[in-house]
């Protein structure tokens, strides 16, 4: 199948297309679904006039060395978190309260006081939006940045789809002291069927992330395949070693085959991390202050936020940190809350992601990595501005509108780029797709976010083919 | 039966008078010894060194000058290209009609005459011919300038959806699309007959206001006048004579001499008759991206030698040319060190090879090749490589140590035959190619069943163990309807779920030829129309299925099939919607045939055409559309035996002729088209049988090369790709995790959870997809879900590295208290012998003494260890001696570096 061309490239609400809808004097008419919403709203002048907000901010320069990737599947209410509406009808706005932040005339839910606290080093994208109406479609494009072929709610993981940010990350950039460039854990993402966008696809295996499901908050915690095995001492490693040099050397592959040589780095790499401490004592979470784990959350997502500033700390490049396996809401796992919403939202979600999320940042800040870390917090999709869905106290898939998260690596904390209209339900200015956000966190490590690489096919296929949002940048 | 030939190009300046001296000495010798070098590119130019221009006919007008390339030519059929040399001179006899300006012709008036071209003392006559120009036209002279200046590239303004609001057709495609966005759209903002230099089109272009793209031309370039003038003359819709053919000369060309440049001119042949040199027009697009320039008057410059190959483009039509600039630097140096001259010396000096007459014909092309690249072939490699190769191209597997020693003792002289046949009978042999088919044909669980998938992997390894005619059983596959649990075969319908899919899987895997591109517009490096790609999928359209017993765990997951599929054939004639045209189209076979020089512009199926086709077709009733689709797929179908004799070769050395083998396609051309077009002919000639085109491949010298030839660096002409030295390659997942359980005599056993799918202990033999990612998935085993041959990822990742040094596998098999150490520990065997057993078993070869040496004293020195408590804890587990615990933990650290070494993992 090929679905390579076809979305080659996202048409942009352009000058010229801003032109054509009021030179002719059809503003109320859609001349583009995805922003038909926009078009008819009052922004639209506004918009054709700064068409390129960016350019004015071409001076902001990229500037993080390394980048978290925070997903919560499931699809976060962006109405019940970030973009609050308390101005909107009942059936809109929901049971939480505002509350003031630490970025004036932009309060937060009740149950994020923490973060609220802190959202001066954030920058909110409130006006993030696609069609995709399913998770496993739309979960690959929240972690490509890619429109899939289809919204089939089982999108088949072949490699004709697109790579993760993180692996297009490690195409482009080596990780430091020999750590792996893409770390990813601690689940494997799946609704129904594994969704596909958390390996490196056609960029090869190479690009592949370093991948594990073991669970940071257990009390054993460990990666068996970085720990030799208890009678492998350092010595007899080091005797091993020294043995396939010497078979090595008599039929110097490696002078002949880039794949042996490939291969031989790579063992390298391997008997590295094994006898270095690097990887390992990163991974070694017992080596953190006991208040510091409490103060993460002695959760899976705690623990493993921790973990992904460890590992930033050690030299990878991308970790991307799954909420949870699944989608499930109800009192399950994930960020899914088609039945009572605003319980899983007070009960679960929230408080577990007030105290991680807020922690990470103040430990990076601490620690002189906020600079070069950008750190970013999204889901697949936002949830609907209408309560009502199901067991009447939950809000259905809403990918037309909602919040993406994003600190440090340069932002410009208190940001705000795009708005909501006032139901939150679609983009009223600067609306933004998913391939945007893949373009910005390319573009913030410095990264050409146009730069090409080869599907399986041979066809050049750009990593991303939105505009970083610069304004974000400081 | 070739004399080797000594470089006769320039070795340094092409106009010092000694190389030309030092040409004449080698002609000479090779008339005296009558050697028959043939020229790729030349006809007569065998004996003596002669001059040579292309075209011999230069059509020159104002506006298209015409460019040619003047060649003095080797004796050996290699050429230097002297078009801009001091040293040549052209004389016009008719000095009012055309003016030479190398590399181009300018016409002065209408008329024809002759140049006189000599270089040194040679001279060689050309046919000028100076011809009014038409009319500049919207078709081809505008058009022309859009693609040449790259406007309507895919990631310009011919992207679908445009860029900044202005879409062009993708290259072009399309004419009336392009002049309606031009002059219609927008209340015609783009152009502006009455200021035409003020047309926003033109402003654009020449980034006089901001364009993304850039600045494309100047305003006095000739692009920008094409672009005024035919917007000053109100932007008419004109028309040009249709192109009919295009073409590039030289086709191909081997070029010698340290300059390393050629000069290519490109054709272009009118409805009209008339010809026109367009490359100054073409978008010429060389297959490696570096190293390679290519100047608007055609001359193709290389920084080094190397072999490439020239996409080119205009309007409509697509050609491609070949050139390889030879290494002659090294021939030199070789000769001046006095070291080996003659390529040939290699094998007439290669040992053991009791013969030196060329017996094998694929070694006669692979050998004349190689004289005309200059390229030295590897010697026979040693037979402890050449067995362990054998065994692991033609069964998956690595030879026990008895075997790899019956093979180096056998003294026989026709031994690799007798090697070979066995083999070839071994029925891992069709398990093996049970798997690849497999692989490229989709047969995993999730839509054929456990069962499903276990039926059609048997049908497959029988069609290999019966040696059936790999024609009739493909038609079986592309043919057969049914039952897919009772007919096997009927489940490439169930496999490729709708027509595209379909179409582009099948001309995928049985004609090599990737069509995937032309579903949304023309290919835009190949010759396929969208025309082309509907009438492929059409044939597809009346695949009707019926599930039977299904009861998918996930009802949501329509990818998942659990019981039979009855395939049948609605009773409809077959047609498909053509997303460009108005009406829907029947089944057209895919002219393969159709290939650079000629026609490029389709028929469109006409309204005559689609209804004698469609009478043609309901006459035909529906059953056999799809007996039509495998008819002319299979039957005298050249691309389908082409395709199929490169997959052969590709199994056998990694690398296929055409490479990847399913990229066939006119700028990725063969390697060596002769062997190509040899074992092709050869399949067909032994009807289609897998067996005897691998007896032919496999007992060939070809086969038996040593692989050191590769080299990291960066070799300009790197010998694999012509087989002159064995490629090497990684053992790909199934055969490596084989090797890891022969080599420790541990197995691991697949689960089966259905009764219909065999338990087996070796991974070449499992029917499906693992369900579990594990040892395997991380080597790269396909899923199963593309057709794609690049599926099977050949990689390395640090995934890899990690479970070849610490894995689960790794160390269950290594420690396993019943393996192959325990044994050898407690069969009372000297270290030595223990340890040329492990490298038997290993590396398939015994240890040098430099490794004997090592391993002896790692061997002898363990005993004096001191054991630490966890050894001690395992010794007693394990039921052994300190000394023999101590023994078998430094074997153990052996067999590890045995496992991990390149050469363990590597096919060489």
């Amino acid at each position: 199948m090929n679905h390579g061309c076809n979305e080659f490239g996202r048409m942009m609400m352009s000058r010229r297309a801003a032109l054509r809808v009021s030179a002719f004097g059809l503003a109320g008419i859609l001349h583009n679904t995805r922003c038909g919403a926009f078009a008819s709203s009052p922004a639209v002048a506004s918009t054709a006039i700064d068409e390129d907000s960016n350019r004015k901010d071409r001076k902001s320069k990229p500037r993080a060395k390394s980048v978290i990737f925070l997903h919560q599947y499931g699809g976060p209410s962006h109405i019940d978190t970030f973009d609050m509406k308390p101005n909107a009808p009942d059936g809109v706005r929901g049971e939480f309260q505002c509350i003031s932040s630490a970025v004036p005339g932009s309060p937060v839910c009740e149950y994020l006081p923490r973060w609220g606290a802190q959202l001066d080093r954030w920058a909110q994208i409130r006006s993030v939006h696609h069609d995709m109406k399913n998770h496993n479609p739309a979960c690959y494009y929240s972690l490509t940045g890619k429109r899939p072929p289809t919204d089939d709610i089982r999108l088949r993981d072949t490699l004709e789809l697109y790579p993760a940010y993180g692996s297009s990350i490690a195409k482009f950039l080596k990780g430091f002291n020999g750590v792996p460039s893409f770390i990813a854990y601690p689940h494997i993402l799946r609704d129904g069927a594994v969704s596909p966008g958390q390996h490196a696809s056609f960029l090869g295996k190479q690009c592949d992330p370093y991948f594990f499901q073991a669970d940071p908050n257990s009390s054993d915690f460990a990666l068996p395949e970085l720990q030799l095995p208890s009678n492998v001492d350092l010595s007899r490693l080091e005797r091993r070693r020294d043995l396939v040099q010497w078979i090595d050397r008599e039929a110097k592959l490696i002078e002949k085959s880039a794949e042996a040589r490939g291969l031989d780095s790579l063992q390298e790499q391997a008997l590295r991390i094994l006898s270095s401490t690097s990887l390992r004592d990163a991974i070694d979470l017992t080596r953190e202050e006991t208040s510091l784990r409490d103060a993460y959350g002695r959760t899976t997502y705690g623990q493993s936020c921790l973990l992904a500033r460890r590992l930033v700390e050690a030299g990878a490049r991308c970790v991307t940190v799954y909420f949870s396996q699944g989608i499930g809401g109800k009192g399950s796992e994930g960020w899914d809350t088609h039945q009572e919403n605003f319980k899983d939202l007070r009960e679960r979600l929230l408080p577990a992601t007030d105290q991680t999320v807020p922690t990470l940042i103040s430990d990076l800040e601490s620690r002189g990595l906020l600079n070069d870390t950008l750190v970013l917090w999204m889901g697949e999709f936002g949830r609907s501005p209408n309560v009502g869905d199901r067991d009447g106290k939950g809000r259905g898939h809403w990918p037309d509108c909602y919040t993406v998260m994003m600190a440090g690596g340069g932002i410009r904390g208190g940001a705000i780029h795009g708005l909501s209209d006032p139901k939150g339900a679609f983009p009223a200015r600067d609306p933004v797709g998913p391939e945007d956000i893949a373009a910005t966190l390319y573009w913030a490590l410095g990264i050409d976010p146009h730069a090409e690489v080869a599907d399986t096919q041979g066809r050049p296929l750009p990593i991303s083919t939105g505009e970083p949002i610069r304004s974000i940048f400081s | 039966m070739v004399k080797p030939s000594a470089p006769l190009s320039f070795q340094s300046d092409p106009l010092k008078l000694r190389s030309v001296q030092l040409g004449f000495i080698g002609v000479c010798l090779i008339w005296l010894l009558g050697s028959i070098a043939q020229a790729d590119t030349g006809d007569s130019s065998l004996s003596m060194p002669s001059l040579r221009v292309v075209p011999n006919e230069l059509i020159a007008t104002l506006r298209y000058p015409a460019l040619f390339s003047i060649q003095y030519v080797n004796a050996d059929g290699t050429i230097v290209d002297v078009t801009r040399s001091d040293a040549v001179s052209i004389e016009v006899q008719d000095a009012s009609v055309a003016r030479p300006d190398a590399p181009k012709i300018i016409a002065m008036q209408p008329g024809t005459t002759n140049a006189t071209i000599r270089y040194r003392d040679i001279e060689t006559k050309a046919t000028i011919i100076c011809q009014a120009d038409s009319l500049s036209t919207f078709s081809r002279e505008v058009m022309s300038v859009l693609t040449h200046s790259g406007c309507n590239q895919g990631t310009c303004h011919g992207n679908l959806h445009g860029k900044g609001g202005f879409r062009l057709s993708l290259r072009g495609d399309d004419q009336d699309f392009d002049f309606y966005r031009l002059t219609r759209e927008y209340g015609q903002r783009r152009i502006d007959p009455w200021e035409p230099e003020q047309s926003l089109l033109l402003r654009k272009a020449t980034s006089q206001l901001t364009h993304q793209g850039g600045a494309r031309f100047l305003d006095s370039s000739p692009e920008f006048e094409i672009l005024r003038t035919w917007i000053a003359d109100g932007a008419p819709a004109s028309q040009s004579p249709e192109l009919v053919s295009l073409e590039v000369v030289p086709h191909q060309a081997l070029v010698s001499g340290i300059h390393r440049n050629a000069q290519i001119a490109v054709l272009a042949r009118f409805q009209d008759g008339t010809v026109r040199d367009v490359t100054r027009w073409s978008r010429i697009e060389p297959s490696t991206p570096t190293g390679i320039s290519v100047d608007e008057f055609g001359t193709v410059t290389a920084s080094s030698s190397m072999d490439v190959s020239l996409g080119v483009t205009y309007l409509s039509g697509r050609a491609a040319a070949r050139i390889v600039f030879l290494d002659d630097s090294q021939t030199m140096t070789q000769q001046a060190d006095g070291l080996k001259t003659l390529p040939t010396d290699s094998r007439s000096a290669s040992p053991e090879d009791g013969s030196i007459l060329v017996r094998n014909p694929i070694d006669a092309i692979v050998q004349r090749q190689c004289e005309q690249l200059r390229i030295t072939p590897q010697p026979r490699t040693d037979d402890w490589t050449l067995i362990r190769r054998l065994f692991l191209v033609t069964v998956g597997r690595l030879p026990t140590a008895d075997e790899s020693r019956a093979f180096v003792q056998d003294l026989e002289y026709e031994k690799v035959n007798h090697w070979v046949d066995r083999l070839l009978a071994d029925p891992d042999f069709d398990f093996l190619w049970a798997m690849r088919w497999s692989d490229l044909i989709r047969n995993e669980e999730k839509v054929m069943s456990p069962k499903g998938t276990a039926l059609l992997h048997d049908w497959l390894r029988s069609q290999s163990a019966s040696d059936r005619p790999i024609r009739e059983w493909v038609a079986e596959l592309l043919s057969s309807t049914g039952s897919t649990f009772d007919n096997p075969p009927a489940s490439f319908h169930r496999t490729h779920r709708d027509p595209f899919v379909a179409a582009e899987s099948s001309t995928q895997v049985f004609l090599g030829v990737r069509m995937q591109c032309a579903k949304c517009h023309n290919h835009p490096f190949d010759v396929w129309k969208q025309d082309d790609y509907y009438g492929v999928a059409a044939y597809f359209t009346t695949i009707d299925r019926k599930q039977i017993d299904n009861k998918p765990k996930d009802e949501l997951d329509k990818h998942i099939i659990t019981g039979d599929e009855i395939i049948s054939l609605l009773d409809r004639s077959p047609e498909i919607q053509h997303p460009g045209r108005s009406r829907k189209v029947p089944p057209q076979p895919l002219a393969t045939t159709r290939r650079a020089h000629e026609v490029t512009s389709t028929p469109v199926p006409s309204d005559a055409g689609t209804e004698s086709l469609a009478n043609g077709s309901a006459e035909l009733a529906t059953p056999t559309v799809l007996n039509d689709l495998a008819q002319w797929m299979t039957h005298e179908n050249h691309q389908f035996d082409r395709n199929m004799a490169n997959r052969i070769w590709s199994q056998y050395f990694s690398r296929g002729i055409v490479d990847p083998p399913d990229d066939f396609r006119d700028s990725n051309p063969p390697s060596n088209p002769e062997l190509l077009s040899f074992l092709a002919e050869q399949l067909k000639r032994s009807n289609h049988s897998l067996k005897s085109l691998s007896r032919l491949i496999l007992t060939s010298e070809t086969f038996a090369r040593s692989s050191d030839g590769n080299s990291v660096q960066m070799i300009s002409l790197d010998p694999s790709i012509y087989f002159a030295s064995y490629p090497i390659h990684r053992l790909s997942a199934e055969v490596l995790l084989d090797a890891i359980a022969d080599a420790t005599g541990v197995y691991s056993e697949w689960p089966s959870d259905s009764p219909d799918v065999p338990r087996t202990a070796r991974a070449i033999r499992m029917t499906g997809v693992p369900k579990k990612r594990g040892f395997l998935t991380t080597f790269g085993k396909p899923d199963r879900l593309l057709v794609c041959e690049c599926e099977r990822s050949s990689q390395v990742s640090l995934g890899q590295s990690l479970a070849l040094v610490n894995g689960k596998e790794m160390r269950e098999k290594l420690t396993d208290a019943k393996n192959r150490i325990d044994a050898l520990i407690r069969s009372e065997r000297s270290v030595p012998t223990m340890v040329e057993d492990l490298f038997l078993t290993t590396l398939c070869r015994p240890p040098s003494s430099r490794e004997m040496d090592r391993a002896v004293q790692l061997l002898e020195t363990a005993t004096d260890k001191p054991q630490s408590i966890e050894d001690a804890a395992l010794a007693i587990t394990q039921n052994l001696t300190a000394p023999l615990y101590q023994k078998r933990r430094a074997l153990e650290d052996l067999l590890w570096a045995l496992l991990n070494s390149k050469e363990f993992v590597m096919l060489r």
